[in-house]
């Protein structure tokens, strides 16, 4: 069939459209229908005039956006995710920028242990660190504030953080930075002007990552969220098991077009450094 | 630039840490959200705010591991909680988690006397019942019993049951033809080999309350246990969701005091004040589960009245659950549960 | 030396990593390190949870379901997950933004919404059942939810992203030169495939496969809202334990032995597939 040389020989051997690669572009097709299906599924429910989960829905209702802006727990339980959401991104970037440039620049033994170790949460199930700082902040009276939630989220969002910078850092031309020093700016000067515009959008990415991780974390918010610090995801949760309220549906709508605002503008923030940069 | 933010955050957070927010209120209640809440703001809460001025905070919660941590870190927020049946109470008075209630200040007159305890006292009666798909079974030709609900001949379809033993074992010897006055002493082998034959039948094993009324209303399953305020609620919103009192099993959930709690006493004033009939008859009316005020029927109009488990019509063919055989035999029962649920 | 941000030889630059280290011992070992007391003394020193979990066969049973159930959605992430990469690996960057687009987005999304739209999409009244039965292809609705089944599409739809970057990620390191080297030889495209590109992106597979499966070992929402009997995993015993019966020295055991399979699993991944080359490829 093709025995050409080339410089690519799977491009060129999808170009030639015989069975197995039709077979294959419909298997990836499917595929991605099955990732972007239940994302658009909600859509039609929340507009449900009925009370029940129907599909096709019967006609079409604001009822349940209206319940969800109206009264009632969800418009605190989304306040308090944002507020959480911010500070973990805070709290995280405070702590994992610094912890990149560390490993990114510096040369030491052990490296490759303290990374694994920043990166280990990210290996433990979440239930368990979900337990574990329970314990911890029933024992310290904190079980029920915002702020230990965020705690907690920050232990998650950490690996995000340090992952994304060091990727950023790893694109940044280190003669830039000889080339300031020797010029005579100190070391900090350096990072402030020179290094740090260069992996903004890298900073900024992961930062938007942790947001949404803690936006949409479930697993400790089941632990440590109750009135007055209710999460968006834990009040979800009550209404999947407790309310007979599709409100839940317009809740997802509404996510999801914050999850894709939120994804392009990252992409569209890669974009813009790609141009900076050349 | 970025030292200074860090400053300023570092300061927030620790004046998080110190200052947790508390809010201003003279008394804290802890309970199950949605409807039944709704119900306990509007027919107890606002009343009692009215009438005393004191100021009520609530929280929406239906963990009760939290009442563990609260008082174990001696940082109790809650000064009345929504707690489970009896046998529990008793649990948790054992391990140190309650507050004795207050009978001096709780007027104990015009109770229904079985749901008094030293520890807890009865919030609601509900009963959990058989739940159907009236649209494929219409009435008339509906299960009236746990026999119907076994007979997958009879009656072929999806089964929902809860996943805890409570109720099931009752149903399970129910269905193999012991009558609902003669169930206890509970013959546990007999119900977990009854239990064994409509195993395969049993699509969903319910956790939480809203779940069987919501299977059946979206047709995922065609009969399940379930609450009876629950499947009223959706049969009342138009589902196609029928209910039989039949050999349902009647209970009460309690009201319980933490160990520790800022303001005992209010609780026990609200308690006491939440016991006035013509409050008790909203509450119903609102909820389908009657409180523990016996003169409260007199207040609700009739065609709810007929919908309470303890409605004499319904009272007289379900079972009473004996809560003390279950306190005794909880332990091994869960155990038994657990392992028969996986094998 | 000059011209470096950070010096090789000054202490100072620890302040940099210092915060970290500290936050995460805090909050993150020292809690762990806590649950692990509670889990043996209990209240004085004792072995008798451990011994319980591991001694019940329901627990042991669970574990087993755990596993099986983690090994069932491996294998299916991989064989959904495999094509995608291949076909990253070929499309050209543009497209290759766009389609990292789709599979990156229902990772952005709460799991909440993503469970909920299963049940909608797999229910007895729900989309496919309304098509099938719509089209005349089935009488009666099929039971898709609350079985293994529904769990598995819910937890491959989570974990595909997992299982496609370090897929695509070792697949982009394959040099091309050996595919044209086995075309120059007289082998077909297929055989190319299965000869020489297959077998290269093999740790690719099995960063991936370990990646999956450690985290399907720890999942906890959607065996517990999709799921049936069959579905019980140790995750949902664990919450159990803790929140409802509030045996939380039993509970920390559990969660300690949950742990320990996890971490020994990635030890071996470690150990033969040097996962830190998927940590920096991943970004």
């Amino acid at each position: 069939m093709s025995n050409t040389f080339n410089e690519s020989p799977e491009i060129l051997e999808l170009s030639k459209k015989n069975w197995i690669d039709i077979l294959f572009y419909i298997f990836c097709g499917l595929i991605f229908l099955f990732l972007m299906l239940p994302l658009f599924i909600i859509l039609p429910i929340s507009f449900s005039s009925s009370l029940y989960l129907e599909f096709p829905p019967r006609g079409f209702s604001l009822q349940w956006y209206r319940n969800y802006f109206g009264a009632g727990e969800w418009m605190r339980a989304t306040l308090n995710s944002f507020k959480i959401g911010i500070m973990t991104s805070a709290f995280s970037s405070l702590l994992g920028v610094p912890a990149a440039l560390f490993l990114s620049r510096k040369r030491f033994k052990g490296k490759q242990f303290i990374y694994s170790f920043l990166l280990s949460p990210m290996i433990v199930p979440t239930i368990i660190i979900a337990i574990a700082v329970y314990f911890l902040f029933a024992k310290m009276a904190l079980v029920g504030s915002i702020y230990s939630i965020a705690l907690a989220h920050t232990v998650l969002a950490v690996p995000i953080m340090v992952i994304t910078v060091s990727a950023a850092l790893q694109g940044v031309d280190q003669s830039l930075e000889y080339a300031a020093m020797i010029l005579g700016a100190n070391r900090v000067k350096t990072f402030f002007k020179i290094t740090f515009p260069l992996i903004r959008s890298g900073v900024i990415t992961g930062a938007l990552f942790a947001f949404i991780t803690s936006f949409d974390e479930i697993v400790i918010a089941i632990f440590l969220s109750s009135h007055p610090s209710l999460t968006l995801p834990k009040h979800m949760w009550s209404a999947i098991l407790e309310e007979i309220d599709p409100t839940i549906a317009a809740v997802s709508t509404i996510l999801v077009f914050l999850s894709v605002s939120l994804l392009l503008s990252v992409a569209w923030l890669r974009k813009l450094a790609e141009r900076l940069m050349g | 630039m970025g030292r200074k933010a860090f400053g300023i955050l570092m300061m927030v957070l620790f004046l998080g840490l110190i200052t947790h927010s508390t809010m201003a209120a003279d008394l804290v209640i802890s309970f199950a959200g949605g409807a039944a809440g709704d119900a306990v703001k509007d027919c107890f809460i606002k009343p009692f705010e009215q009438a005393t001025g004191l100021k009520v905070g609530f929280e929406a919660t239906h963990e009760f591991s939290k009442l563990k941590a609260m008082v174990q870190s001696g940082t109790v927020t809650w000064d009345l909680a929504e707690g489970p049946s009896i046998d529990f109470v008793i649990l948790w008075a054992e391990e140190g988690l309650l507050e004795p209630l207050d009978y001096t200040i709780i007027d104990k007159k015009g109770l229904y006397q079985e749901t008094l305890h030293k520890y807890g006292i009865g919030k609601a009666f509900y009963s959990t019942v058989l739940g159907y798909n009236s649209a494929r079974y219409p009435k008339g030709a509906h299960p009236t019993s746990w026999k119907d609900f076994w007979d997958v001949k009879k009656f072929p379809g999806a089964r929902c049951l809860r996943n805890a033993p409570d109720n099931n074992l009752e149903f399970g010897l129910m269905a193999d033809g012991v009558p609902p006055d003669k169930l206890y002493p509970l013959d546990i082998d007999r119900a977990f080999r009854s239990l064994d034959r409509i195993k395969p039948h049993v699509k969903v094993w319910w956790d939480a309350g809203a779940q069987p009324a919501q299977l059946l209303t979206d047709q995922e399953v065609d009969m399940a246990s379930g609450w009876n305020g629950r499947i009223l609620y959706v049969q009342k919103q138009g589902a196609k969701v029928g209910l039989e009192w039949n050999q349902g099993v009647l209970m009460f959930s309690s009201w319980v005091v933490p160990k520790g709690a800022p303001h005992a006493k209010n609780a026990m004033k609200f308690l006491n004040f939440s016991h006035q009939p013509k409050l008790q008859a909203c509450y119903a009316a609102a909820v389908g589960y009657p409180g523990v005020s016996v003169k409260a029927v007199d207040y609700l109009d009739s065609k709810f009245a007929s919908d309470l488990p303890t409605y004499a019509e319904n009272y007289k063919k379900q079972a009473v659950m004996n809560y003390e055989w279950w306190r005794q035999n909880r332990k091994k029962v869960e155990d038994l549960w657990n392992a028969w649920m996986v094998k | 030396m000059t011209g470096k941000i950070l010096q090789s030889r000054s202490l100072s630059d620890y302040v940099l990593i210092i915060p970290v280290l500290v936050y995460l011992l805090f909050f993150f070992i020292y809690p762990l390190l806590k649950m692990f007391l509670i889990s043996i003394f209990d209240p004085s020193f004792t072995l008798k949870n451990y011994i319980r979990l591991l001694q019940d066969p329901t627990y042991l049973k669970v574990i087993f379901t755990t596993f099986r159930l983690s090994l069932v959605v491996t294998i299916s992430s991989l064989l959904v997950g495999y094509p995608v990469a291949y076909l990253l690996n070929c499309v050209e960057p543009k497209v290759r933004q766009v389609l990292m687009i789709f599979i990156v987005l229902p990772f952005w999304t709460s799991i909440l919404v993503r469970v909920y739209a299963w049940m909608v999409i797999l229910g007895r009244k729900g989309i496919i059942n309304s098509i099938l039965m719509g089209l005349g292809l089935i009488s009666t609705p099929l039971n898709l939810v609350f079985n293994t089944f529904s769990v598995t599409i819910g937890m491959v739809h989570f974990l595909l992203p997992f299982m496609v970057f370090p897929l695509y990620s070792i697949m982009e390191g394959i040099n091309k030169d050996l595919i044209k080297a086995a075309y120059n030889l007289g082998a077909t495209p297929s055989k190319a495939f299965i000869k020489v590109f297959f077998p290269l992106s093999l740790p690719g597979v099995g960063a991936g496969s370990l990646i999956v499966f450690i985290l399907a070992m720890g999942f906890f929402i959607t065996p517990a809202l999709l799921g049936g009997r069959r579905n019980i995993v140790i995750a949902m015993l664990l919450e159990k334990q803790v929140n409802v019966m509030l045996n939380w020295s039993f509970g920390s055991a559990i969660a300690f032995v949950l742990l320990f399979l996890t971490l020994i699993m990635f030890n071996i991944s470690n150990r033969f597939l040097g996962l830190d080359r998927i940590w920096g490829g991943k970004s």
